[in-house]
């Protein structure tokens, strides 16, 4: 067994108020990789921005090929060979590929930035994560999918020992996850450790050679090879022995709620879409990234105009141009980015709860101030939201909980159909739970859902049929016997639905 | 509101210091004039605020007031050449103009949209637009009357401005223009504009025009009355919160209300039976303490709330006392008041009254504030209180003897000891108010910031009977401010409209996602902007009489920016107070007249100011980041359980 080639001992941080690590210990070892689980508020990210010099520890110490270092800068940590990439994308996307991946230490011939350096060094490392495009693409032209590779590209120029991946894949797509974890792999054989924080418990069973689990600030134990499982995983997050996760039942369908009819998207002129929705049923919609999920449900929305065809409420062609009209018909949308268009940040979980619904409770222009108290207060307690207050910002609050108050938004107006983009993008297992038993409830009670998601677990557990686009169209759909995950890539990915029933035939 | 505290404060903090240093500032003549440019800016301010809590900026309004001031003018002029009837066939085409002007703007996203159905109504209003015009050109001119004229070029004087702004908010949200870029090449055109539209020759009104002066000249009624209702208000509003507070408080709410209705009612009762100067004194000292303890004691039966440990009826009449002795000893350490030997004037039965409702409810509030902190053991709250105890006992105490030894009274007696003593005496007052206030707003209840209010209420009413109000006019622009003020501020603060100007401000895009219809809320802020920067146009005009198309209204928006960033509104959007936005005018307006009453060089006065709010932004980020840090780990503690 060799030696750790990092070391993690007796290592605690305190802020006002709180210890966010008590006494842990953790060691890697080269040409592994190392999954680091844990809720939020575990410690999960307090011990990786140490690792990453982004703070240091006040008790305890780190230990780099057996010797004691000092990391008290990312400078630092960079010298040692650690690098952080983070989940929130850092690129500065008005520049150019190669400009982001070599910013802070471009190359500079005759003190001038050397752009051919730039582009040679990048198509290296671009070609590394099997990411096709020019050095010279402005980063901002790319989907967030691309632009997480390109994270990654930029930490893999710096020649990396210890490489932190802080939820790679939460953007990713099946294929580019897929691309990630060969990327990952060929690293490891390197020689290169990885650490790998994720909440997709099956990509680290895919993925770790061991898992570290953190609870409550603690090393709440560590799993080999040979024990990971996703029990096992949860398990050690949780504290106790869970019971059998329910699964979802899928109800007998209600009455037809939306119908769409050759509906043309802007982002994809030459398609038309094809479906209809019933009353209590949860539609997954699959996709690879760019497939035009988003798009599409920006249009049932109202956020953008359709070019053609028709969308029918409860059996009424309605001209939907604005998200007021959307929501007059029952129809309400969570985002994919809860913090750009989900939630206004710097307002509090009152004023972001009731912001949809303040039309509507008004009382001849003005606003209703019991109304607001009695919805949040509703909605805090329905969707299990930790907030200190209702005043609190909702820039302080985790991943989840922000979700669970756009959520709370949403609910208030009582809709009969809900569009989810991705709604467990980013959040703890726990909150997870929450929001599937709440599809679920909402479901009982004849709410119509679809959900958009490039989470496979979640499409095959949580949807009674699973719609899959590709480039734009929807190359099939599946009812939950026929739903595999072989299935929906073969949909995804461009085949045609008689194809994919011959795989399940064979 | 803490911010509004903090720029309320430093307004104190400046007319004091000013007023110690040139008691010429106090003086009725400079204290109207303050008033008046206060109000005038103030206005301009309101409306660059709605455009700031958009998160875009107005740079033209300066330019805009410009204009105003040549259109005005020049139009009245013009139409005592004419029969005066002309003014309603000018109204009809003007209006007709600005109809088909907001109807074409309103059609052209629905055509390059192709909404063509949508396009009923802007076609609608360019029919009525040019059926008004063809009508005003056409109509033979009929007798009105000459007020009526008047007010009527006024009146599309102001739709000129409604326009320009409804074209502002259009070149933004549909041609998707930047705001500083549009309102930049505002400001040189209108400026331009006016230049071409006059020849540059001055304008005014010359002698005539005296009832449409008035408006912004005139001076209705004394300033007493104005501060009154300042005060009333804010004592009715206190009530009114406290109504609304949990039941849980109702015993006390009913014991408080009950003492305030008998002080005064004793209070009005005194004043007009003067024979009994401090009658109210004692009533409230026996009826006042009476039912609040009633009050305390009947919800201490009420088992279901705390206890309290002490028993309240005798909490009560110390604490009052106590209160009572602080306020007199504190303000008054010299018999009379404390201001007037230096103003040299008799205090009036109008300051007498405002000194008395003012401590009425100062005492009042404090014996509330003090009896709820010992029942829920808020100990910090006593702080300010033993602080000014520590002071009156100092000056009640100490034996006279002995401040003769080491100086004091020989120090307290003389010129410049009577001035310093005076400013202590009131910087303790105000830091102790401010410092309470910020208590007891930020961790209690309904209950206890309607009982702050009540006590700011009290400050307000004390603090005016120092200075010698009741011989100030206030000036009719005043009155328009605060009217203006009122009505900006519950928009912004109380309907669904200021709701949705905060959020965008904040987030554009999440606004949108949530069913806000973004682009007719920004239209709106521009319309509120240029609208209100036309009313105070008008009234600069007035005013001043005299305006150079060259120059007048230069930079005024960017006294309009300063004052509205020093009142709280940030630059990046989704913030602003209406309250804090006219306290910084004034603060603007202080400075500028400080600077010339002090006599400091003028060349200084842009560096002055440049610095006062600077240093104002700079504390004010300062205070933001604490919040930010105590809700960190509100939130980081809350994860963890």
């Amino acid at each position: 067994m060799p030696s750790p080639i990092l070391q993690v001992r007796n290592v605690s941080k305190r802020f006002p108020g709180v210890k966010a690590l008590t006494d842990v210990d953790m060691d890697l070892y080269p040409g592994e990789v190392l999954a680091v689980l844990g809720e939020n508020g575990a410690g999960k990210s307090t011990l990786m921005k140490i690792l990453a010099g982004v703070q240091e520890p006040d008790e305890g110490q780190l230990l780099v090929d057996g010797k004691p270092v000092r990391i008290d800068s990312v400078r630092a940590a960079s010298a040692q060979g650690i690098v952080l990439i983070h989940q929130e994308l850092n690129l500065s996307d008005n520049l150019d590929v190669g400009a982001n991946i070599f910013l802070g230490r471009e190359p500079l011939f005759c003190g001038l930035i050397d752009r051919t350096k730039i582009d040679e060094g990048s198509e290296v490392v671009l070609k590394k994560v099997g990411l096709d495009v020019s050095p010279r693409t402005i980063v901002n032209t790319l989907p967030i999918g691309k632009q997480q590779m390109i994270e990654i590209a930029k930490a893999l120029s710096v020649n990396a020992r210890v490489l932190i991946m802080d939820e790679p894949t939460s953007s990713l797509s099946t294929k580019e996850t897929q691309a990630l974890f060969r990327v990952v792999k060929d690293l490891r054989s390197q020689g290169v450790s990885i650490i790998y924080i994720s909440h997709r418990l099956g990509e680290v069973e895919e993925l770790a050679d061991r898992v570290t689990v953190l609870r409550d600030g603690e090393n709440a134990g560590n799993i080999d090879k040979e024990e990971i499982s996703h029990d096992r995983m949860v398990q050690l997050m949780v504290g106790r022995e869970i019971s059998q996760i329910y699964s979802h039942e899928p109800l007998p369908p209600g009455e037809l709620v939306l119908e769409v009819e050759d509906l043309v998207v802007p982002a994809n002129p030459g398609h038309k879409l094809n479906f209809s929705l019933r009353a209590g049923e949860i539609v997954g919609i699959q996709g690879l990234v760019g497939a035009g999920r988003t798009e599409m449900l920006q249009v049932l929305f109202g956020v953008e105009k359709k070019l053609g065809g028709f969308i029918k409420v409860a059996g009424q062609p309605l001209d939907i141009k604005t998200p007021l009209d959307a929501i007059g018909a029952g129809i309400a949308l969570v985002p994919e980015d809860r913090k750009k268009q989900g939630l206004v940040v710097e307002m509090s979980v009152r004023e972001n709860t009731s912001l949809a619904s303040l039309r509507q409770k008004q009382i001849f222009g003005f606003l209703n101030s019991s109304h607001e108290t009695e919805i949040t207060d509703e909605m805090i307690e329905k969707l299990n939201i930790k907030t200190p207050h209702a005043m609190q910002v909702a820039r302080y609050l985790s991943g989840g909980n922000q979700q669970k108050v756009v959520l709370g938004k949403w609910l208030a107006m009582g809709p009969k159909i809900l569009l989810l983009d991705e709604p467990t993008r980013g959040i703890d297992v726990g909150a997870k739970e929450e929001i599937y038993q709440l599809m679920e409830q909402l479901a009982e009670s004849g709410v119509a859902i679809i959900f958009v998601s490039s989470e496979m677990e979640e499409v095959l557990r949580m949807s009674d049929r699973t719609i899959v686009m590709h480039e734009g169209r929807i190359s099939g759909e599946l009812k939950r016997n026929e739903l595999s995950e072989e299935a929906i890539m073969h949909l995804a990915t461009g085949g045609d639905l008689a194809a994919s029933n011959d795989i399940e035939a064979l | 509101m803490k911010k509004v505290l903090g720029i309320f404060g430093l307004l104190v903090f400046v007319c004091l210091l000013t007023t110690i240093l040139n008691p010429d500032f106090a003086k009725p003549y400079n204290i109207q004039n303050t008033l008046r440019w206060t109000s005038l800016f103030g206005i301009i301010s309101i409306g660059v605020a709605f455009v700031i809590i958009t998160g875009g900026i107005d740079l033209s309004i300066g330019s805009l007031v410009g204009l105003i001031g040549c259109i005005l003018p020049m139009s009245l002029l013009e139409l005592q050449k004419q029969p005066p009837g002309t003014a309603l066939n000018w109204t009809f085409i003007a209006t007709g103009i600005s109809l088909l002007c907001a109807g074409v703007m309103w059609a052209v996203p629905k055509i390059s949209g192709r909404d063509l159905r949508e396009l009923t109504r802007p076609f609608a209003l360019l029919v009525i637009g040019i059926a008004l015009l063809a009508n005003g050109l056409i109509m033979p001119v009929i007798e009105i009357p000459a007020w009526l004229s008047i007010s009527l070029v006024v009146v599309w004087t102001i739709e000129v401005a409604i326009i320009i702004g409804l074209l502002h908010g259009f070149l933004i949200t549909q041609v998707k223009l930047q705001p500083f870029v549009v309102t930049l090449c505002g400001l040189l055109f209108y400026r331009g504009f006016s230049r071409w539209l006059t020849d540059d020759q001055t304008q005014g009104f010359g002698t005539g025009f005296q009832e449409l002066k008035t408006i912004a000249t005139g001076r209705p009624f004394q300033m007493v009355w104005v501060i009154f209702a300042i005060g009333f208000a804010i004592l009715c509003l206190g009530v009114w919160q406290l109504l609304q507070a949990n039941s849980s408080a109702k015993t006390i709410r009913l014991g408080f209300i009950g003492a305030v209705i008998a002080v005064v009612t004793m209070g009005m009762f005194d004043i007009f039976n003067s024979a009994l100067p401090h009658a109210t004194l004692w009533s409230i000292t026996i009826i006042g303490p009476l039912a609040i303890g009633f009050g305390i004691w009947v919800r201490s039966r009420n088992k279901s709330l705390v206890e309290p440990q002490v028993s309240p009826i005798a909490v009560a009449v110390v604490g009052y006392i106590l209160a009572m002795a602080g306020i007199y000893g504190v303000m008054y350490p010299q018999p009379g008041l404390a201001l007037s030997w230096q103003l040299e004037i008799t205090p009036s039965l109008a300051q007498i009254i405002m000194l008395q409702a003012g401590q009425l409810l100062i005492s009042t509030t404090f014996l509330i504030l003090l009896v709820n902190a010992l029942i829920g053991k808020r100990f910090v709250v006593l702080a300010p209180f033993l602080v000014v105890l520590l002071v009156i006992g100092l000056y009640l105490f100490t034996p006279p003897e002995f401040a003769e030894a080491i100086g004091f009274t020989a120090f307290a007696t003389s010129d410049n000891g009577k001035i310093l003593l005076t400013v202590f005496n009131l910087s303790l007052v105000v830091g102790c108010t401010i410092f309470f206030l910020r208590i007891a707003v930020q961790k209690a209840g309904v209950f206890i910031r309607s009982v702050a209010f009540l006590f700011v209420a009290g400050i307000i009413l004390n603090l005016a009977g120092m200075i010698p109000i009741d011989q100030v006019q206030v000036p009719a622009p005043f009155l328009m401010l605060m009217a203006l003020a009122v009505i900006a501020g519950v928009f912004l603060n109380f309907t669904i409209y200021g709701r949705y100007l905060l959020a965008l401000g904040r987030n554009e895009e999440a606004a949108r996602y949530s069913g806000i219809n973004t682009d007719a809320m920004i239209v709106l802020a521009y319309v509120i902007c240029s609208g209100l920067a036309a009313v105070a146009g008008i009234l600069f005009a007035l005013d001043i009489n005299s305006i150079q198309p060259s120059g007048h209204g230069n930079f005024y928006e960017l006294y309009a920016i300063a004052a509205a960033v020093l009142g709280g509104c940030s630059l990046r959007g989704g913030e602003g107070s209406i309250l804090g936005v006219v306290i910084g005018a004034a603060v603007m307006r202080v400075l500028y007249n400080a600077i010339n009453i002090l006599g400091i060089p003028t060349q200084l006065e842009f560096a002055i100011i440049g610095a006062v709010i600077l240093a104002g932004v700079i504390v004010d980020e300062m205070f933001k980041r604490i919040g930010e840090k105590r809700a960190r780990i509100a939130a980081l503690q809350t994860e963890k359980n």
